[in-house]
């Protein structure tokens, strides 16, 4: 019984990292950046994001927006751009959005590759002046950043944004595993010591299972 | 009781190959859990410890005064003994761990988790919960007499999942009082009753809880005077310990707030006196024991008490340790509460999962990639479907249901001894 049960924790050890991944919807291809301001997103005041993607399976944009008392109950539109061929629309209501809420903008995946001309155009045509959305200024450049358009208007630096990726579930795995290997060859004084004590429990547990 | 009676007690069952093989095993797969698995908890108190080397002594101020300068802004919420403990044994293993510790802990950014040594510090700063977790198991074992209970008592504790996930993955310092009031029932059985309330003590001036159970330990103590004796002992180790340390600061961040008074917030209103209920079920237990005490063992008191003081509150995932020590001897010795006990952790241990916090699940992985992260915590999953606070209200409620009903069972006289 303790082999069996001992096996059973080393494979859940081993396992269990793995099959969690299967949980995962999309990757971030970035760390989102801090906030300086805010830009307004009503009638005609759309916000045009220019960028060049990382190459893969885009499956969306995450965004914080802003809105206030959860007032505005409009819908929230992201379409997505190449060049000026529409390759996605995603609408999100109002009445989902939470004031400061990193909003996913899902849509079904797009395949791109880091020489694309992509833009997302954020826009809400029924909200007003009094009821409007609002989305950060990034407080850094982002990478892949190839402009910003607001009311029409050339802007400095780009809105904070994540771009996400559908991950394929056996690289990313693999992916996982190999970052820690490579965590564990970074630090090699530890993991000579640690794989030590693991193998020495290891082969005790081997050489006497009959005792168990 | 000399250290070699001690030590024969408790190391003597290791000669057995069995009872080896086991404790091996056991040791294997914490060892594989130690560096991997994280929660933020153990890097928060580790970093307001670290402040004892550099000669901070009155911690509870310091962090008061510095709490704009520093990157974390909690206050420290255990006892001086924890600040003390943690911050000796950081100490001793920082020049092992390099400069880069220090500026580990205080490292408040998302990656610390993915740091270039984080696996070595997390294996470091948990080796002394690894140690008290495995002599734990033979100190239980040496407090069963037949082989076949001591095999049992070390299966239970040392392949039960919750014990592995409270200390190797959730990382809370609870595991250091825990040992400490499983001695206590330890040198009670030895009828050493004023050693055992100063454990017990000891084990209050890291976390409050084990003042919980010195009631219980002075109805076993002999005679008048070994009792008021007994109550003393508890009470004046605690006090030893938390007087040097008072101040307002010690008061409202560790003794008066809101983790250590919780147990007070559920109460019934009666002549404009608010009572605790837990206050009410204990001392309804404690004339219980106090009337059937030749019949009643020490560890029911002590799982009694600890499960009382979980019952009616919202409690962290890692107090669920405190009862597990009693809950294991509970289960070896009395077969009938196995299927109540399982399903009392069942419950305690789903509600924290079903929190909106990403710490208590997925985030726990983030030490092996940071795109745990970005996995769907079961609260937005249970979202979708119904309202997750009532869902979760609902939990604790069949919990509390539960325990009550396990505590009923508790007052019938065990026969099956």
């Amino acid at each position: 019984m303790i082999k069996k049960l001992t096996f059973a924790y080393f494979l859940l050890i081993l396992f269990l990292p793995a099959l969690l991944l299967l949980g995962l919807k999309d990757m971030p291809a970035n760390i989102q950046p801090g906030f300086t301001t805010t830009l307004k997103i009503y009638g005609e005041n759309t916000i045009e994001q220019y960028f060049s993607p990382v190459s893969g399976n885009l499956s969306g944009i995450g965004l914080s927006i802003k809105n206030a008392n959860l007032l505005n109950k409009n819908d929230l539109i992201l379409e997505i751009y190449k060049e000026d061929l529409l390759l996605q629309k995603t609408v999100v209501s109002g009445y989902v959005i939470p004031d400061g809420d990193f909003v996913k903008f899902r849509f079904e995946p797009v395949k791109v590759v880091d020489t694309d001309n992509l833009s997302f155009v954020l826009s809400s045509p029924l909200s007003t002046e009094q009821t409007f959305f609002e989305t950060y200024l990034a407080s850094e450049n982002l990478p892949g950043n190839r402009g910003l358009v607001y009311a029409g208007e050339n802007r400095e630096g780009a809105i904070s944004y994540v771009l996400l990726y559908k991950p394929h579930w056996r690289e990313l795995v693999s992916s996982v595993y190999k970052e820690v290997g490579a965590r564990l060859s970074e630090d090699v004084v530890f993991s000579f010591l640690y794989g030590i004590v693991l193998a020495s429990t290891l082969t005790y547990l081997f050489l006497y299972r009959k005792k168990g | 009781m000399r250290l070699q009676n001690l030590k024969r007690a408790m190391f003597d069952i290791l000669k057995k190959t069995k009872i080896q093989y086991m404790f091996v095993a056991a040791l294997f797969f914490r060892l594989l859990l130690m560096p991997f698995f994280v929660h933020p908890d153990i890097k928060i108190y580790h970093f307001q410890a670290s402040f004892l080397k550099h000669g901070v002594i009155d911690i509870y101020s310091y962090l008061n005064e510095k709490q704009e300068e520093l990157t974390f802004k909690e206050e420290f919420v255990y006892f001086p003994l924890a600040y003390l403990a943690l911050g000796s044994y950081q100490i001793v293993i920082s020049p092992l761990l390099g400069n880069g510790f220090e500026t580990w802990l205080s490292d408040a950014t998302q990656t610390w988790p993915v740091d270039q040594y984080a696996y070595r510090y997390l294996f470091v700063l948990k080796l002394p919960y690894l140690v008290l977790d495995l002599l734990l198991g033979l100190f239980m074992a040496s407090l069963v007499t037949s082989k076949k209970r001591k095999e049992a008592v070390l299966l239970f504790w040392f392949f039960n999942p919750f014990s592995l996930l409270l200390i190797y993955v959730y990382s809370n310092i609870d595991i250091i009082p825990v040992f400490l009031t499983v001695a206590s029932l330890f040198t009670a059985k030895k009828k050493r009753f004023t050693l055992s309330a100063v454990l017990l003590g000891l084990g209050a001036a890291f976390k409050a809880y084990p003042l919980a159970l010195l009631p219980f330990l002075v109805l076993k103590a002999d005679g008048f005077k070994q009792r008021v004796k007994t109550a003393l002992a508890g009470l004046g180790a605690f006090l030893i310990v938390l007087v040097p340390f008072w101040s307002k600061n010690l008061v409202s961040d560790s003794l008066a707030s809101g983790l250590t008074t919780r147990i007070f917030k559920v109460y019934i209103s009666l002549a404009g006196l608010h009572i605790p209920v837990a206050l009410i079920l204990g001392l309804l237990f404690f004339f219980f024991f106090w009337k059937n005490v030749k019949t009643q063992p020490l560890y029911r008191m002590y799982f009694a008490a600890t499960l009382i003081l979980l019952t009616f509150i919202e409690f962290h995932v890692q107090w669920l340790l405190w009862t597990l020590p009693f809950a294991v001897l509970l289960v070896v010795k009395e077969k009938r509460m196995r299927l109540i006990t399982l399903l009392i952790y069942l419950l305690g241990f789903s509600i924290p999962l079903f929190l909106q916090d990403k710490s208590m699940t997925v985030s726990l992985f983030r030490s092996l990639s940071l795109v745990f992260t970005s996995i769907p915590i079961p609260f937005s999953v249970i979202a979708r479907y119904v309202d997750p606070h009532k869902f979760v209200a609902n939990f604790r409620f069949v919990f509390t249901v539960v325990a009550l009903f396990q505590l009923a069972l508790l007052t019938k006289i065990n026969k099956n001894k």
